[in-house]
Order: C-alpha cells, then structure tokens, then sequence
C-alpha cells in the first residue's frame, strides 16, 4: 500500500499574462512527493522551475490545476511550505537570531517564549553559526547568510521544505560545504524536501529522485531519474561509486541529448545560456576521478 | 596632500585639522564681511556694515534672554516662540503624513482616491494657507500651526508613501510564508524598510516648516522671529533685522543638521 502522498501537484497549467499576450510557461504539470523524500527539480534556465516552486509556495497562484497538501488544496503561501529564497531575504535590520526568532514566534505559537528563544539558539547552532549569532546580515558572507536563512526555514518545522538553488550564488568550496551540511541535517530531521538545482552533482548528492523539466514555452515535467544510491551518504564515498558516474553521465546526456527538449525552445538565447550553466557546472569540471 | 594618519603627535593632527578644515570658512567669511564693510561704508549706503550691526545689536547680541514684557524680549525667545510653534506643526504632520502616507501606500483604493487631490493641495504655496486657516481658527497662534503643519505634511506624505510601495517583494514574500501578523509586519517590515524615505520626507519636512514659520509669523504678528523682523523694519532697525536673518540660518541648520543625522542613523541601521 503506498502511503499518502506529503505533496502533490495534479494538472497545474500556468500561463502569464504579458504586454506581447499569453505566455505559456508550464503545462500539465503532475508530480508526487512523499514524506520525508528529497526531491530535486532540473531543467535548463527560465523553463519555468521557480514558477512551479512558487506556485507550491503560495506566492504565485496556477492558471488551472491544484496543489495538494497532505490531500488538502493549499490556501496562500504558509510556513507548512517553508521556502529558502535563492538570495537569502534575511531582514537586514535584524540579527541572525533576531530573523530566526521572528519566524518561530509568528510559526510556532503553540511553543512558548523560552521555548521559542531555545529553538532559535537551536537551529543556528544545527547549521554552525553560534559565533554569529548577534550579527546583522550585512556582516555575513553569503554563505553565512544562506545558512542563516536555511535555520529560519527549518525553525519553524515546514512539512515541506522549498530550496530555489539555494547555493548558486556560492563560491565552490562553500557549496559543498554547505551541501554536505544539508545532507547531515535532513538525515537527521527527516524533512521533506523539493529543491531547485542547477548542479548534478548536487542533486545526486542530495536527493531520491530528480525530476527533469523540459524547456519552455509549456514546460512539462519531462522525466524522472530515481537516485539509487544508499543512505547515509557522504560526499567522498559517492565519489568512489560507479552508480554516481552513471547517474550523472545520463543525467548531462538528456539535457543536452534530448531531441524534442531542444527542438520546443524557440527561444535560442536561452537554450544556449542554459546550455553554458551547464557545460560550466558539470561537464566541463575537472573530472572527479582526480579527487579519489 | 596626503595626510599621514599614523602621525604620532596629536597637536600635529590639530593643526593640520585647523589649517585643513577650518581655515577656508574663516578666510571666505573674513573676505566676505570685508567686502560687505567696504560697499556698506559709502555715505550713501543703506544698509549698515558689519560693524555697525555689531555694534547696534550688542545688547540684543550679549542679553538674548532678557524680558521687558509684551513682545520686547530677547532674540532667545523669539526663536523659541517660533521653535514652539514649528515643534506642534512639525510633530502634526509627522503624525498625519506618515498614517496618510503609509495608508496611500498599501491600499491602491486610498491612492487612487487621494493622490489626485495631494498633488494639487501641495503646490500651494504655504501663505496661500494662512488668509483660510485665519478665517477657520479666528486666531493667529493656530493658524500660524496650521500653516506649518500644511507646509511640512507633504514631503512627508508623499515620500512615506513611495516608501511603503518600494518594499522589495523579497521581504513582503518572506512576510507572507511566515504569515506575519498585521502588527508584526507593520513594526517589523514595513516601518523599517520604509524608513529611509520617511527619512527623507521629514527632512524635507522641517526645512519648509521653517521657512514657512518666518513668513507666517511675519504677517500674525506677535511673538516669533519672523514677526521680529517685520517689526524691525517697520522700525528701521536694519541691523537688528541682519542679526535676526544669522539666527534665522543657524538654528535652521541646527534643525536641518538633527533631522539628517538621525535619518542617516536610521538609514545605516536597516541597509542591506
Ligand atoms: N511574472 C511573470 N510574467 C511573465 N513571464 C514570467 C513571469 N515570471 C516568469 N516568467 C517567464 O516564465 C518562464 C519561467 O520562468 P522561471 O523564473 O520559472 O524560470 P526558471 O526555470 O526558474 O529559470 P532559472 O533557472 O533561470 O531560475 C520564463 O520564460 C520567464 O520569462
Ligand atoms: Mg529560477
């Protein structure tokens, strides 16, 4: 018997309304996530992957289509739906705890005010900025923010958690940095997660499955590649798995290879800035055998 | 020049600030009265040189406080009459120009319906105002109030307003997954993002305020720096009239000079 889904996004059709007419940005858009799955959402820039995040959020509403969840239609954006914004949007006049105690305080009234304050101290700490805590955003690197702004997204105890490429803006180093502490947190709190990503590694790392988008106009979820790799995972035995080159090697072929992908975006600007992401975040780093 | 900051002798560095700094106002201001002294010395001069202002006005210069009854006194307390009269206009159309402003900015009903009427109201020229609110208050004290608070209300209004509509959607986003309450958002959000412009506003505010109390005062009459002057020149005591203007400046700069600063606290506070 399977269980009931935590997530589900049955039929969703999203069309903008521009100044040149309707814009069809997705179409037909069916997925299912399960409690406590990670899953990861691909596809080339602008296909329409932080609309659909947004419209889960609440932020953005479906041109036809529902999003359900725990079975019941989403009403508005909510802290059930966690989102964790790609530039960070801590609030510049409040220091990391003062950001992470406004979320508990409005998110967790059923928790009372020392409890809240422990919490806030809690969650700073689980994501390694104790020495930070009093600071102002303006005083942290961006990766600093960005785990300041993943304790504020956790803190409140969202069923599902929305990453929108949380680490892009990061340098290297501190991405996988921040990577491996994503995985070690969710290992420990089970949280559900859908997240955005550009980077392949990334999203194997990471996840349980990996939806691949196919370009716009009318994005569709195009296909589905399960990441068959044990838990818990770390970042260096991965690198030693043959099944991690495999999933990755399928993973840069469709979205490069995928005729019909290709041949739907008549937007040539885009395919090809899109195709440079990622001959700049997967192909075209130094091979991993090196790092074994 | 390059100054070098490491220099160990502070009474090195206080001179060098004194040359630096201080040197060219006094130069310019020396010149200045200078100039005006030569001009001003001709027989057929009519008004007086420095010197004379100086010293015409010693005892208003030497005894700003004293109190002879009615409206002879001291030019401290004209100022402070005036000051009085700006403080109760001013905190006015802080109160009403940022709810007026904050309300045009989040209800696009309120906007569409008041902006229209703002952007004509406030091309009026401040006196304009005080014939009106004469005949409304039947008293000069509040009509001169009056005048101030129209006069400093919509820069005030208005850059609140711009403001409250300029809050990056990013934290208006953040307010609504976290699902602030109204209050919360107002004190959290909204005030402090907001801040800078009203910030502005109220600067432009208490500037206009005071060029608007000297003008009104001028025309009420009684006590105020502005009824000072015109009671002056209604004396032809035109020194005593440019030692007012001095003071009119300053304690507009003084004015000036708060405001900014802790706008620009402010401003530091809440920047990204
Ligand atoms: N408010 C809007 N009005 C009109 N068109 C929009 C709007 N928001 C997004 N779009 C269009 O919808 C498409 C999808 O945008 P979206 O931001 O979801 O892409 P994306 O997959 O997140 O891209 P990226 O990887 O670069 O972040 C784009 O073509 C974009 O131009
Ligand atoms: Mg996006």
């Amino acid at each position: 018997m399977k269980p009931e889904p935590r997530l589900q996004v049955k039929n969703l059709e999203k069309t903008f309304v521009t100044r040149n007419g309707p814009y069809h940005a997705l179409e037909n858009i069916n997925l299912e996530v399960r409690p406590g799955e990670f899953v990861a959402l691909m596809g080339h820039s602008g296909c329409g992957k932080s609309t659909l995040l947004n419209i889960i959020a609440g932020l953005d509403t479906a041109t036809d289509g529902e999003v359900l969840l725990d079975g019941d239609p989403i009403r508005g954006p909510g802290p059930d739906r966690m989102m964790v914004f790609q530039n960070y949007s801590l609030l510049p006049w409040m220091n990391v705890y003062k950001n992470v105690l406004l979320a508990l305080r409005s998110c967790r009234p059923d928790l009372n005010r020392k409890t809240q304050e422990s919490e806030a101290r809690r969650y700073i700490d689980m994501v390694g900025l104790s020495h930070a805590i009093h600071r102002l955003p303006r005083e942290l690197s961006g990766g600093m923010k960005q785990r300041a702004s993943i304790a504020r997204a956790l803190a409140v105890n969202p069923r599902v958690l929305l990453l929108d490429e949380p680490f892009g803006a990061l340098d290297a180093l501190t991405r996988e940095e921040l990577q491996d502490e994503l995985l070690a947190i969710w290992e420990q709190n089970n949280t559900t997660v859908v997240m955005i990503t550009h980077d392949a590694d990334e999203a194997i790392l990471l996840s349980d499955r990996i939806l691949m988008m196919t370009n716009g106009p009318a994005a569709r979820i195009g296909r589905e590649f399960p990441v068959p790799l044990q838990r818990p995972r770390d970042r260096s035995s991965l690198l030693e798995d043959p099944a991690f080159y495999t999933l990755r090697n399928r993973l840069i072929a469709h979205l490069f290879g995928e005729e019909d992908d290709f041949a739907k975006g008549d937007d040539f600007d885009n395919t090809l800035f899109g195709a440079e992401a990622y001959l700049s975040e997967a192909s075209l780093e130094p091979a991993p055998f090196a790092e074994t | 020049m390059a100054t070098s900051s490491s220099s160990p002798k502070p009474l090195l560095r206080i001179w060098r600030y004194t040359t630096q700094r201080m040197l060219p106002p006094v130069v310019v201001i020396f010149l200045f009265l200078l100039i005006w002294q030569i001009l001003c010395s001709r027989e057929s001069a009519h008004l007086p040189t420095p010197t004379a202002v100086v010293s015409d006005t010693l005892e208003l210069i030497l005894n700003p406080f004293y109190n002879h009854g009615g409206n002879d006194v001291g030019m401290g307390w004209q100022i402070w009459a005036s000051l009085k009269r700006v403080a109760l206009g001013y905190s006015l159309a802080v109160v009403v120009g940022v709810s007026l402003g904050i309300l045009i900015g989040i209800s696009t009903w309120a906007m569409r319906g008041l902006d229209p009427i703002f952007q004509v109201l406030r091309t009026v020229p401040p006196l304009a105002w005080l014939p009106i609110s004469l005949a409304g208050f039947q008293d000069n004290n509040p009509s001169a109030i009056f005048v101030i608070f129209i006069t400093a209300i919509w820069p005030i209004l208005i850059n609140t307003s711009v403001g409250v509509l300029n809050i990056p959607s990013d934290y208006q986003n953040v307010s609504k997954v976290l699902r602030l309450n109204h209050w919360t958002y107002f004190s959290k959000i909204m005030l402090p993002a907001a801040a800078p412009y009203i910030f502005t506003g109220l600067r432009i505010g208490i500037g206009l305020s005071w060029l608007g109390i000297v003008a009104a005062e001028m025309l009420i009459g009684g006590v105020g720096i502005g009824f000072f002057i015109w009671d002056a020149w209604n004396s032809s005591l035109i020194s005593d009239i440019v030692l007012a203007l001095i003071y009119v400046g300053i304690v507009g700069y003084i004015l000036d000079r708060i405001v900014a600063t802790i706008g620009d606290r402010v401003a530091q506070a809440t920047s990204a």
